[in-house]
């Protein structure tokens, strides 16, 4: 008797699930930076489908974060998740609605990595999502698994010239020598190195400098950690061109920060200092 | 808008000097109220012609035209005294930062700026009002990178110091795509600060910082795409301590919220809040950093032991470019010997990035080392050498990075006197080496650079005129490039009309080449001279001319392409 009442209840679940909503998850390289989710439609698509003739259905989104060896490092929070009301045809959502963080449980470890740094732990993570009833919490479609990737970037440390070095003003003239460390992971796409020199006016702070002059030295370079720049400047007659402070800002394949939500926001690395003697 | 109000403001500012000043230089009448200081103002322009026009092969790396205007004198009478900083330009040119791309100022944009400068401190025995522009310091830690224009002040009472300021860094700034190239946009921030703490100069110093900083969301129409709005508290402690022979001890630990992106919900569950400071989000973070120093300092030797740890989630709005998730340690000494004739000054030290596990770790390995010795009166030798070494794990890549920049240099002057003049020659080379891994293949390129500078000065016992000779070579070698430069030039320093002008005045031809590529030319004649109309009174004039020719470098149709790029810059500085 019980094991006809469970295969009934099944039968009509599957039914449910093949006759009503079928979905498709799409999670592509999403941000270390777990805030940042929600801010990119393109990081987590779950779209949902609704058929037939039933009308508007109630549905929860449930949503499981877990390592490949499947320990839980997340889970929604459904009785205080979203209801969200499907009607017949497409509707697509996104990490705000997938992730959203406020109702994630994360386990201890990984909720102590989140608060600290915003982030998880480096390594590979797999996404479980399914639709369910709200209040039964009922299955009503299949589990959809994927899994990603989360490493932060390291922005990259200036070289040389090294911060507050002197350098030979007949040299410099000629040419002066800048390197950098690259993004780190290296990503897929080479990154843009966007290479700044700012020259400190007599009465100016570094900073001041840096964000309120044009710059000398304004140059786009593609994946390349070293740039010898022909500054072709009389540093020799011009005595209030003796200060300088530099940068590298990295830029994606769109050219826009690499790095948006955490530190500056302009994804700029720490500037250094060099004087012209 | 701001050349309204700046056509308001200099005559003001003229008419307050020009009054005090000629207070102050009545004769013979010691005024209680004494103004010293500089005022005036700097015009520059820039020209660059392309050929062919419109090629883009050079790109301008000055604004057209700028008037920057500078007023700093300082007000004192008696135990009351008030300097004034006021430095300002009339154009805003802003690349980088929050001010980025924006021409038409408003009055508080323009007040805030990062270019311009309006600060006022008046200072009665130990108390100070801090009012205006400020770049205040509290700690390594806390704050001290960012201009605020607000009002504090700073109390030190024996040794007591009580400091508060509280103002605006940048205003509300709508985002603009057109006309290019667009307008960041930023949104206002506000920031409050204080800093309790009790010091005695040489013996000890104790601190308690707090700074905060938030974003005003509702203070554009126009947000920007990619800036988020953001919220910052910092606390830190410094125990500062300074023993007998020299030794100290230097410690600050800090600890930071931080909310990364104000429009994320809250989250209460979270345990990141600060209250009543902060409301924790789902966007913030919270850490802590922490730097110490040991050392000994005294007037021939110096060592220290410095360490600074910067948790993964540390930022604090205070320093927004600092770089989280690092440990350094190093060790550096600096020694006086040989009856001063000896220098050297010279650090070994460790970073480790990744403390938190969130990233590839990397280690970074820094060296320096610079070697003065004055053999004679006639010889010295300078020797300096960078060793900068940086590995990271392979992550999903086959091989991990490995770039390592080995920089050494060696200079010599020599010098020698005859009846007539005394010579001063000069000799330098630079050798720089920088090998870089491939990830994915494992080959490491090597890129060798070696640089060559020969100068001649030549000083006349019977004349003023001092003329300067140079030769350089810089040659870089890549497995596929080689870029050589030769340069040539001359410079020329004398005074003129009655020693009541300085002139310099130089010229200098490189020819360089990229592999077989015919080679560029370029050309660079430079002047400035400095006039003093009165004792008072000087007048800067500063002309170049830079004229640079490319080779076959860029391809047959930019064949002959070339740029003239022209600088001038006149100003009058008054002193007083």
């Amino acid at each position: 008797m019980k094991r006809t009442i469970i295969l009934t209840v099944m039968l009509l679940v599957i039914g449910r699930i093949n006759a009503q909503i079928t979905t498709s998850l799409t999670v592509s390289q999403p941000s270390a930076t777990l805030s940042e989710w929600s801010a990119n439609n393109s990081t987590i698509i779950y779209i949902a489908d609704k058929s037939g003739a039933v009308g508007p259905q109630q549905v929860i989104i449930k949503t499981e974060m877990k390592t490949l060896d499947g320990e839980i490092v997340a889970t929604k929070d459904l009785a205080r998740s979203q209801v969200y009301t499907l009607a017949a045809g497409t509707r697509i959502f996104y990490a705000k609605d997938v992730v959203p963080l406020d109702v994630m449980t994360f386990a201890g470890s990984y909720q102590n990595s989140l608060i600290k740094t915003g982030q998880l732990p480096a390594g590979t993570y797999q996404l479980s999502v399914q639709l369910v009833e709200p209040g039964t919490f009922m299955p009503l479609t299949p589990v959809l698994l994927r899994t990603f990737n989360l490493t932060a970037s390291q922005l990259p440390y200036l070289i040389m010239p090294v911060n507050n070095d002197s350098l030979n003003a007949k040299a410099a003239e000629t040419a002066i020598i800048f390197r950098w460390t690259p993004l780190i992971p290296q990503a897929q796409v080479q990154p843009y190195y966007r290479l700044q020199v700012f020259q400190i006016l007599p009465f100016q702070q570094p900073l001041q400098a840096l964000r309120g002059n044009q710059p000398v030295l304004d140059q786009l370079l593609r994946g390349q950690t070293q740039y010898i720049w022909r500054s072709q400047l009389p540093f020799a007659t011009d005595t209030t061109a003796r200060k300088f402070i530099w940068t590298i800002q990295t830029l994606n394949a769109n050219q826009q920060p690499y790095i948006q939500t955490t530190g500056n926001g302009e994804s700029r690395s720490e500037p250094f200092i060099f004087f012209i003697n | 808008m701001t050349m309204k109000l700046l056509r308001t403001l200099f005559p003001v500012l003229m008419f307050i000097a020009c009054t005090c000043v000629r207070a102050q230089d009545a004769p013979k009448k010691k005024l209680p109220v004494k103004l010293t200081g500089t005022m005036g103002f700097t015009y520059e322009g820039y020209g660059l012609h392309l050929q062919p026009p419109g090629s883009n092969v050079y790109s301008s790396r000055k604004p057209w035209n700028q008037l920057r205007f500078i007023f700093t004198p300082t007000l004192q009478a008696g135990k009351f005294s008030m300097p004034i900083n006021f430095n300002f330009a009339a154009m805003a040119n802003s690349i980088a930062g929050p001010y980025a791309g924006l021409k038409n100022q408003s009055v508080g944009q323009f007040f805030t700026n990062p270019a311009n400068n309006f600060g006022l401190n008046p200072k009665y025995k130990w108390a100070e009002l801090q009012l205006g522009t400020q770049y205040l310091k509290y700690s390594d830690l806390s704050t001290g990178d960012v201009g605020i224009f607000g009002a504090g002040f700073d109390l030190r009472p024996k040794t007591w110091r009580f400091k508060f300021f509280t103002g605006t860094s940048q205003q509300g700034i709508n985002y603009a795509a057109t006309p290019l190239p667009g307008v960041t946009g930023a949104y206002k921030r506000n920031h409050v600060m204080f800093s309790i703490g009790n010091e005695k100069e040489n013996k000890y110093n104790f601190s308690l910082n707090f700074s905060k900083a938030k974003d005003k969301v509702s203070s554009v129409t126009s947000p920007p795409l990619f800036v988020m709005p953001q919220e910052g508290v910092t606390a830190s402690i410094v125990a500062d301590v300074y023993m007998n022979k020299g030794w100290y001890v230097k410690t600050e630990a800090a600890h930071a919220y931080f909310t990364r992106d104000l429009y994320q919900p809250l989250s209460p569950g979270f345990n990141n809040s600060f209250k009543p400071f902060l409301t924790g989000r789902t966007s913030t973070g919270k850490d802590w950093a922490g730097n110490a120093s040991l050392g000994r300092k005294s007037k021939n030797f110096d060592i220290a032991y410095v360490t600074k740890y910067i948790g993964a989630g540390f930022q604090t709005m205070g320093y927004p470019y600092l770089q989280p998730d690092r440990w350094d340690n190093t060790i550096s000494t600096r020694i006086n010997t040989w009856k001063n004739k000896m220098n050297i000054v010279a650090s070994i030290g460790q970073r480790v990035n990744n403390i938190s596990n969130t990233s590839l770790t990397t280690k970074q390995f820094i060296g320096n080392l610079n070697w003065f010795i004055q053999f004679s009166e006639k010889f010295n030798t300078n020797i300096s050498y960078n060793n900068f070494g940086f590995t990271a794990a392979s992550g999903t890549n086959p091989y991990g990075l490995k770039n390592v920049s080995n920089d050494l240099s060696v200079s010599s002057g020599y010098n020698w006197k005859n009846s007539k003049r005394m010579n001063m020659l000069n000799f330098s080379w630079n050798f720089s080496k920088y090998n870089e891994r491939d990830v994915i293949t494992g080959i490491t390129t090597s890129n060798n650079t070696h640089t060559l500078l020969l100068s001649y000065v030549p000083t006349y016992f019977n004349s003023t005129i001092s003329p300067d000779f140079s030769v350089l070579y810089f040659n870089d070698k890549l497995p596929a490039v080689k870029t050589s430069l030769f340069t040539l030039s001359s410079g020329l320093t004398a005074p003129v009309l009655k020693k009541r002008a300085d002139i310099r005045a130089q010229l200098q031809y490189t020819i360089g080449k990229l592999n077989s590529y015919s080679a560029n030319k370029n050309f660079v004649a430079s002047f400035n001279a400095d006039y003093r109309l009165t004792k008072k009174l000087l007048w800067n004039i500063f002309l170049s001319t830079n004229y640079f020719k490319y080779g076959d470098e860029l391809g047959t149709p930019l064949l002959g392409a070339n740029y003239l790029e022209s600088n001038y810059r006149t100003g009058l500085l008054y002193k007083f």
